[in-house]
């Protein structure tokens, strides 16, 4: 890897990594989301490192959702193990604590607490456009979908939101 | 976009990057040790074990294909629809990775 584009690689994996994290906390307990971080950067930087840089983001995302995609199959097959053979495969991840959000206050932690009940597609749309700041294109590229799809459940997903924080949001401004 | 709206993306952004800042330093660590594992020049997969990789797939493929015949062993079939969960190609080629080389294991 060339030096200019290593240090550019080291920028935005530095600038990128925390956020990741929180995404992947939203889907996946807090030990797991870590794991998939960084299993997201390893690929990333070995598959994508020689893409043009406006493209490393939504690129990033993509891994990033497929990483927690493969973990919800694995739990599932793990879970139907279970059915199958009656044990226990693995011990199961540590349930969150009841203070996971307590950065966010109040509504924020209400909207947190919302966005992570919110089917994935829909939490995903959020994240990129609203969060990220993402274009309907480039979120489409990292959700695999087209960008119809993106506003749909953008849609969608603000009106939950809406729905879970209003009263909340209402009582205290 | 209305002015709901508008205040719920903004309670939003204010709510993920509060939770963002206030990430443990222990996590913290963790993230720039393995983005810097992630910068380290990365070696490819070895000729050989492609193909060790590729049959592994290929009997794991097939493995599933009979297992999954209808009407067989009907009493074992999980209660799960989708049949792609059975199919871990990145598991095998991890797995052929690890064979050639597990002082490279990335966890």
């Amino acid at each position: 890897m060339r030096e200019a584009n290593r240090d550019a690689l080291d920028a935005f994996l530095r600038n990128v990594q925390r956020r990741a994290v929180t995404a992947a906390r939203l889907s996946v307990p807090d030990e797991d989301a870590l794991d998939c971080v960084q299993d997201a950067m390893i690929s990333f930087a070995t598959r994508y490192a020689k893409r043009p840089q406006d493209q490393w983001r939504p690129l990033f995302f993509k891994i990033l959702y497929n990483r927690l995609k493969d973990w919800h199959r694995r739990r599932a097959v793990r879970q139907a193990l279970v059915w199958v053979t009656g044990e226990a495969v693995d011990a199961a991840s540590p349930a969150p604590t009841p203070d996971r959000w307590a950065a966010a206050q109040d509504a924020g932690a209400v909207l947190i607490g919302a966005l992570e009940q919110l089917p994935m597609r829909q939490q995903q749309a959020f994240l990129l456009r609203v969060w990220e700041g993402m274009n309907t294109r480039e979120a489409a590229t990292a959700m695999s979908v087209d960008e119809g799809t993106v506003k749909t459940h953008l849609s969608r997903a603000t009106h939950r939101l809406r729905e879970a924080t209003e009263t909340h949001y209402e009582q205290f401004g | 976009m209305n002015n709901s709206d508008k205040r719920i993306h903004e309670l939003g952004r204010e709510a993920l990057d509060a939770v963002t800042d206030a990430l443990p330093a222990d996590s913290v660590r963790r993230l720039n040790a393995a983005r810097q594992q992630a910068l380290l020049p990365q070696r490819p997969l070895s000729r050989p074990w492609r193909f060790v990789a590729a049959a592994a797939v290929l009997v794991l493929a097939l493995s599933i294909g009979i297992l999954m015949r209808p009407g067989e062993q009907a009493a074992v079939a999980p209660p799960v629809a989708d049949a792609d969960l059975y199919q871990d190609l990145e598991f095998y080629l991890w797995l052929a990775q690890e064979l050639e080389s597990p002082s490279d294991s990335a966890s």
